[in-house]
């Protein structure tokens, strides 16, 4: 038998108390009064071995009362070794290690951190681990730790912690943390009425870098605790970021522009930046940025710029591809006053050489000139012309019509009941689908606010087949997306016009026409530079997703992957950041053996809980002394 | 009970009212007293003597004339009232066993044998001071208050027998008969030179210690934590272990109060709440009227 606190076995020693009262109650048995205590002496105390054998009986059952309570007191248990634990008791755990570009400096104290907790994890946890960098990837699930025996667990988890490694990701921190708190709270489903662990918290290895994100943990869940264990990286960062090596005018100079940010708590502000074998010395102070330009062309396979003079130095290189320029074709087909923003809305650029061709409704070439174009506006009814439009949409281009004539749509796709504007109270949009791809720039809640954008002229647009992919304040539809054999028809309820809606006057108007001719001609951006974790869509339709920094060269296209810029940001987050998770604490500290010893002991103690009959029976003892004294004294009296 | 024989003390204690037990004790120390010779001690007869011109002719002894032709007068001694002050123990260590009501009981029949006799008769309680005081008087209703008086269960603290005594003296002016009433359960350094006092102030001295039989012979037999009356103090007594101590240190403690009352002239009595009330009071009239004729 074992004890979980055998220091009260140590109480059992009070069984002296009732020895020595037996021995001696007779001192303080009866009280007699007496008129003068003038010619009486006090008689010593002294023993009187034959009263102790008279009540030998009662002493005994004081003692056992006393040894019972010590023994109660001291938890017993047997000992035995402790099966694999399914349920019930202990913790949950969910580690979340940092693995993102940042934390490459100091991954060995992370991963040596990790173990150490996961080696302190008692026998009855439950424990789950994920690596996160921009999201978040699980390592080792609840299931796979609890199919592990217990005596690998720690060392499997920490092999599979040092075959990942970190990559060079961004730290989305809010959505690791989201994803922890779904994975306890799934594992508490899954376990159903079974009695899992109590208590559950996320233990986070991390840097803590200010460069984090953590939008996505706005509400955090109660009872759900989070200790940070903070791998601080030596201080002081200088990163390195390439800015648009294109001018206003569209030329390029024959520069690549850098820049250069300090952390805030940099050390040195002496850097020299390199390319194709010239530098340039820059001075840039802790806590600001500085541009630099430096007279290298870059060439068709790309170019590296260096960093020197930082510590870290995994965000000194940064990639740079060339600019890739993208040509497209708008057919328009409606009046003038529309066309004016609509023209307007696609600027020749470097990037981007936007043709906008103009036709009337009724002319002849509009279905010629709708083949070659890939997105095509129409502002006016069309009539039968626009069945001119179907091989384009044929091709999957999409077909803008604003506003939405319920005849020409009817030719296209079918039945679509359009109403004429009733009231003249105007709307606003309150409701877009991002998802749908023309509307995913809206997705950033930067851009996401259309409430400024009014529209003072609406039709009614109904129809049971459509997607509505933006709603008005009042719940009515206000852009509907109609997809039409491979392409889609966009129709919108208002007049691309500021006489109709303020939409063509605001800063919406422009992106959404790009996306909608992104989506149409299935172009990119004409972006070059991407960073690790963004995905990267190819002109046949593939999407890459690089998780290493380099200039790739994907079916013809050339492009360059760089760390994200926030990784530099490596000044530790303030510790009231965490001040809105519950029950947030640093530094869960190691479990040393003891502990988890301890904790074994004490689950076998509480499945035992041999305490309970133990005091059961001092209870039975006490009444039974009570009544046994109680008695003796009515035989005595 | 009302027969010649001794009153049992015990039996007597049981009525609850004191005056009636003083009245039984009085009665039958009365019809005893027919038997005796003694006839009080206030007017007492001493002798004749030759009638000379001058004397009262009341005192003339005309039955003496008429039988012998002799003329003689009876002398008298002490033909005013005597004035007698009773002194009793209240203090706590009376209430033990039947002392207080025993003393009561005692005081209570002096008293009124006394007032029969048309004698005055006052009363002094004390413990470790003097507690209440009345004075001596014969007249209606006088008994009456001294014995409420009595019948007062004992409430004083301590027994202290100097300053109540010296206080006593301050009381008691006039010549008088003093008859204290106590356990004398106190240390007696000053006993002697108090009573001598009141001695010397011309009072006679009287003196009942009365105790409880149990203190008398402490027949205690289990081991037992024994508390004082007065001071509370509780001491852990094996009775087998301190029976002869204390046997011995109570007999020392009477035989030097013995020793005092002798050398001062005073009647001392050791009174057993057992010991029948009449004959002690009989027992202390014969000694006193033997003592008043011896210092004739």
């Amino acid at each position: 038998m074992s004890f979980l606190a055998p220091l009260f076995l140590a109480g059992a020693a009070v069984i002296a108390v009732p020895l020595y009262l037996h021995l001696l109650r007779r001192r303080t048995r009866r009280e007699v009064p007496f008129g003068s205590l003038l010619f009486l002496r006090q008689t010593p105390p002294r023993f009187d071995s034959r009263r102790r054998l008279e009540h030998l009986a009662l002493l005994a059952l004081r003692c056992l009362v006393v040894a019972a309570l010590a023994l109660a007191f001291a938890r017993p248990f047997f000992g035995r070794q402790m099966p694999a634990i399914s349920s019930g008791g202990g913790e949950r755990w969910v580690v979340l290690v940092d693995a993102s570009a940042s934390m490459r400096q100091g991954w060995d104290r992370a991963r040596d951190e990790a173990a150490r907790i996961l080696r302190g994890r008692a026998p009855a946890d439950r424990v789950a681990v994920f690596t996160f960098d921009g999201r978040p990837r699980p390592l080792l699930t609840f299931e796979d730790w609890e199919g592990l025996p217990i005596d690998r667990r720690s060392a499997e988890a920490e092999a599979r912690l040092a075959a990942r490694g970190p990559g060079w990701g961004s730290t989305d921190l809010g959505r690791a943390l989201v994803a922890a708190a779904d994975a306890i709270e799934d594992d508490r489903t899954a376990l159903g009425g079974r009695a899992g662990p109590g208590r559950s918290k996320i233990l986070l290895v991390s840097d803590l870098a200010r460069g984090s994100r953590l939008e996505m943990a706005e509400a955090w869940p109660p009872g759900l605790e989070l200790v940070t264990a903070p791998v601080q990286a030596a201080p002081g960062n200088a990163g390195l970021a390439a800015l648009a090596s294109i001018d206003a005018d569209g030329e390029g100079d024959g520069a690549v522009r850098v820049r250069v940010t300090n952390s805030e708590d940099a050390k040195t502000d002496q850097f020299v930046v390199a390319a194709a074998g010239k530098s340039q010395e820059i001075t840039v102070p802790a806590g600001q940025s500085r541009a630099v330009s430096l007279p290298v062309a870059i060439g068709r396979q790309g170019l590296v710029v260096e960093l020197r003079g930082d510590g870290q130095a995994f965000d000194d290189r940064v990639h740079v591809a060339p600019p890739l320029a993208v040509d497209a074709r708008v057919l328009y087909v409606g009046g003038d006053e529309a066309l004016y923003f609509v023209s307007r809305a696609f600027p020749r650029t470097p990037l981007r050489n936007v043709d906008v061709v103009v036709r009337r409704p009724g002319d002849a070439d509009i279905a010629a000139e709708a083949g070659q174009a890939h997105l095509i506006v129409v502002t006016a009814p069309l009539g039968g012309g626009v069945e001119g439009l179907r091989p384009a949409l044929a091709r999957g281009r999409t077909v803008v019509m604003a506003p939405a004539v319920a005849a020409d749509v009817g030719r296209l796709a079918g039945s679509l009941s359009v109403r004429d504007p009733e009231g003249d109270r105007y709307a606003t949009i309150t409701e877009v689908d991002t998802t749908h791809p023309a509307l995913a720039p809206f997705a950033d809640p930067r851009f996401s606010d259309f409430g400024k954008v009014r529209f003072w002229k609406r039709r009614q647009m109904e129809s049971s087949a459509v997607r509505v992919v933006a709603r008005f304040d009042d719940g009515s539809s206000a852009w509907l997306a109609v997809p039409v054999e491979r392409g889609q028809l966009f129709l919108m309820a208002s007049a691309l016009t500021p006489v109709e809606s303020q939409l063509v006057l605001s800063s919406k108007f422009v992106p959404l026409l790009h996306a909608l001719l992104e989506t149409s001609a299935g172009i990119e951006s004409g972006r070059s530079q991407y960073f690790v974790g963004d995905a990267v869509a190819l002109p046949k339709g593939k999407v890459e997703h690089p998780d290493t920094p380099g200039v790739y060269t994907v079916e013809g296209r050339t492009f360059a992957v760089n760390v994200p810029p926030a990784e530099s940001l490596t000044t530790p987050l303030p510790p009231e950041t965490f001040e809105r998770f519950a029950g947030t604490r640093v530094d869960a500290g190691p479990q040393p053996p003891a502990a988890i010893r301890r904790a074994h002991d004490e689950r076998l103690e509480a499945e035992q809980a041999l305490r309970r009959p133990l005091l059961a029976g001092l209870l039975a003892l006490l009444v039974f002394e009570t009544w046994f004294a109680s008695r003796r004294r009515e035989v005595a009296a | 009970m009302l027969g010649a024989g001794p009153v049992d003390a015990s039996a007597l204690m049981r009525i609850r009212s004191l005056e009636l037990r003083a009245r039984m004790v009085v009665e039958g120390f009365r019809r005893g007293l027919h038997r005796s010779p003694y006839h009080g001690f206030s007017v007492e007869f001493t002798e004749y003597r030759q009638y000379v011109p001058g004397d009262d002719v009341r005192f003339f002894d005309w039955r003496l004339y008429a039988r012998t032709d002799r003329d003689y007068v009876k002398k008298f001694e002490d033909e005013t009232n005597l004035r007698c002050h009773l002194v009793v123990d209240h203090s706590r260590s009376m209430g033990y066993g039947d002392k207080a009501a025993y003393a009561a009981t005692l005081a209570a029949t002096l008293a009124m044998f006394l007032d029969g006799q048309g004698d005055a008769v006052g009363l002094v309680t004390f413990a470790d001071k003097v507690m209440e005081h009345l004075p001596a008087r014969h007249r209606p209703g006088h008994l009456r208050r001294l014995m409420l008086m009595l019948e007062r269960a004992p409430t004083g603290e301590d027994t202290a027998l100097g300053p109540p005594l010296e206080k006593v003296a301050g009381l008691v002016r006039r010549r008088g008969l003093l008859v204290l009433v106590s356990d004398l359960l106190a240390p007696i350094d000053e006993l002697e030179r108090r009573l001598g006092a009141l001695a010397a102030c011309g009072h006679e001295l009287a003196l009942f210690q009365i105790l409880d039989p149990r203190e008398l012979s402490f027949t205690f037999d289990e081991p037992a934590l024994f508390r004082d009356l007065e001071s509370g103090r509780t001491l852990f007594v094996d009775p087998g272990a301190v029976r002869g101590g204390y046997q011995r240190a109570l007999d020392q403690h009477v035989a030097a109060i013995g020793q005092i009352c002798r050398r001062l002239g005073i009647d001392h009595q050791l009174l057993s709440t057992e010991a029948p009330l009449d004959k002690a009071l009989l027992t202390f009239i014969g000694g006193r009227g033997r003592r008043r004729r011896g210092r004739r």
